[in-house]
């Protein structure tokens, strides 16, 4: 079998310090999209209000 | 008091000198402020007048102007220190140095040309952040979109190439990473893929051009030197005029 | 001189009033002075402000003399190409310092001439156009992340440290061992090393084969997913302008993807090719 470098599927979850770090990655990149579109929706109700206001 | 002084403004308003250089009064009338609209050099940038919509601070947040204003700060600065920084390997650092220590005012303008390219990056982010939720990039604006990305990448390089000048640790190696990238340009790098096929070593690829060497060494120095005080600048202010010459054909985009 | 200009403003004025009446310019403008210039003369010297004060308070940094002998650790690029020095993690020079950099760059120009939506045109806008906003702001936060941790959460050797880790000792040596995807594939489906495909002196084994097919078949499935099921859009970017923000698209996500990928199931290099790896 290839290089005799046995591989494991256990080994995937075997490294919660690498789990964290992808955690954190996926997580945080999510939470800043979701800033960003939440930041403009904010701004266009705002503006619309104001439209709306006149 | 306030008469005496009106008639002193107008005694000075009236000479040959004053109205040699001013052809406008003072713009607190509505002809005036037309007027020094487009007698003024500086002003001339402006249309006489704007959609009330246009200003609203919560709209631009004043990303661009103030783009542009770091970048007169820039310059500002950058020629006082071009005064006292010579970009040779063997001077360079202890020039920093004396603009930190004997030079008056030395430390204040390189931090302030410091802090300046920093917030000057950050705000044409934030800018072109902004240009994008607002769409004002569509058509008829699409090619000012494009002119703008250039000028993000022309700030990106000319804060890259200026960090090179102080010849510090920090420095040095900071660009040795950006070179050791360029390295790795797939067919114009020695070390990229298909690279070596087409014959480029470390002596002739696109790494060598950009450090004009094998190593960042001196010619790196004055080569980023050159880029960052003359050329970028240059090349910047060129495509600046075309994107705010563009702003005024096409008008700003803005809420009526 | 005056009288002239005045006669010209007062034109000025019912011109703008006559031209408001046809429709062709909006009546509710402003004269520039004082609005604008009152509004950029306050932003300026807010913005000097700042800066002045921030220059007292925090000088510009200056370390030791330049030295090719000793090299600081980490070495760290500026701020703003810390996002890219973090993707040399994940990808090869090549990819992390050219390709992806230029496709950002070649991405951020074709936005403009692929967006066919003209809603959302000078105002803000996130309920007429929620494709370009998410994948936009996707792609900026990805940005800013990956600065970010370049910033603060990687210190000697580059290795990870957390806040709370200590960032004066060195991490210990990583006892992960990255694999190849086709090393994966191979171990997993029982294949053998044996080259299938011979051309020259390049040999291509079963499972290179397969990680081939994986990455193709990756912007494949992207690309016709949305021409079977989401037909309209595809309708009104018509084919060139569909196929390239299809591309740019998938390339996006394919950058966390296979971060994510690395960091979760420990595989090194999706795809290997004699010229290079991916």
């Amino acid at each position: 079998m290839g290089d005799g470098q046995g591989v494991n599927m256990r080994d995937i979850w075997g490294y919660p310090y690498r789990l964290g770090i992808g955690i954190f990655l996926v997580v945080s990149t999510f939470l800043m999209t979701v800033l960003f579109v939440a930041f403009t929706a904010w701004l266009e109700r705002s503006f619309k209000k104001e439209r709306e206001r006149k | 008091m306030g008469k005496l002084w009106e008639q002193i403004r107008q005694a000075i308003a009236g000479t040959q000198i004053w109205k040699s250089v001013f052809r406008h009064g003072y713009p607190d009338t509505d002809a005036n402020r037309a007027l020094v609209m487009f007698s003024n050099v500086i002003l001339h940038l402006h249309p006489v007048r704007v959609r009330r919509g246009a200003l609203k601070i919560r709209f631009t947040w004043c990303l661009g102007g103030l783009t542009f204003f770091f970048f007169i700060l820039l310059a500002i600065t950058g020629v006082f220190l071009m005064f006292y920084y010579v970009p040779d390997t063997r001077r360079a650092y202890n020039d920093i140095k004396d603009l930190g220590t004997v030079i008056y005012f030395g430390d204040l303008f390189r931090n302030l040309h410091r802090w300046a390219a920093h917030a000057m990056v950050l705000s044409v982010w934030l800018h072109m952040t902004r240009v994008f939720f607002t769409g004002s990039y569509k058509p008829p604006r699409e090619f000012n979109w494009v002119v703008g990305v250039i000028l993000l990448v022309l700030t990106l390089v000319l804060s890259w190439t200026g960090y090179l000048l102080p010849w510090d640790q920090l420095a040095l190696w900071a660009v040795t990473v950006g070179s050791k990238m360029a390295e790795a340009t797939p067919l114009i790098g020695n070390a990229g893929p298909f690279g070596p096929e087409l014959g480029f070593t470390v002596s002739n690829d696109i790494a060598f051009v950009l450090l004009g060497g094998t190593v960042v060494g001196q010619s790196t120095l004055l080569r980023f030197y050159v880029l960052h005080c003359l050329a970028l600048p240059l090349v910047a202010a060129l495509f600046m005029a075309v994107h705010f010459w563009r702003i005024r054909k096409d008008g700003f985009s803005g809420p009526l | 001189m005056e009288a002239k200009v005045a006669t010209q403003a007062g034109d000025l004025k019912s011109r703008i009033k006559k031209a408001a009446a046809e429709n062709m310019v909006p009546e509710d403008t402003v004269l520039v002075w004082p609005n604008l210039v009152y509004i950029e003369l306050i932003s300026m010297l807010f913005a000097t402000a700042v800066l002045l004060f921030l220059s007292l308070v925090s000088p510009a940094p200056l370390e030791e003399m330049a030295s090719k002998d000793t090299t600081p650790n980490p070495t760290k690029a500026p701020w703003y190409f810390l996002g890219l020095q973090e993707l040399l993690v994940f990808f090869d020079p090549w990819l992390a310092g050219v390709v992806l950099p230029s496709l950002i760059i070649v991405g951020l120009i074709a936005i403009p001439y692929i967006d066919y939506n003209p809603r959302g045109k000078g105002y803000y806008s996130f309920s007429e156009r929620k494709f370009a906003l998410w994948g936009f702001s996707f792609g900026l936060a990805l940005w800013y992340i990956l600065i970010f941790i370049g910033v603060w959460f990687r210190g000697l050797d580059w290795s990870w440290y957390w806040p709370w880790d200590d960032w004066s000792h060195h991490q210990p040596a990583s006892a992960v061992k990255l694999v190849d995807l086709e090393v994966l594939l191979q171990g997993w489906l029982g294949l053998s090393d044996a080259p299938l495909i011979s051309i020259g002196t390049y040999n291509f084994s079963v499972a290179n084969l397969i990680t081939w097919a994986i990455f193709f078949g990756y912007y494949g499935l992207g690309f016709t997913i949305p021409f079977l099921f989401l037909r309209d859009f595809y309708k009104k970017l018509g084919f060139i302008r569909y196929n390239i923000t299809m591309f740019l698209f998938l390339s996006m996500i394919g950058v966390p993807l296979k971060m994510a990928v690395r960091l979760l199931a420990n595989i090194k290099y999706v795809l290997i090719t004699p010229w290079f790896k991916i």
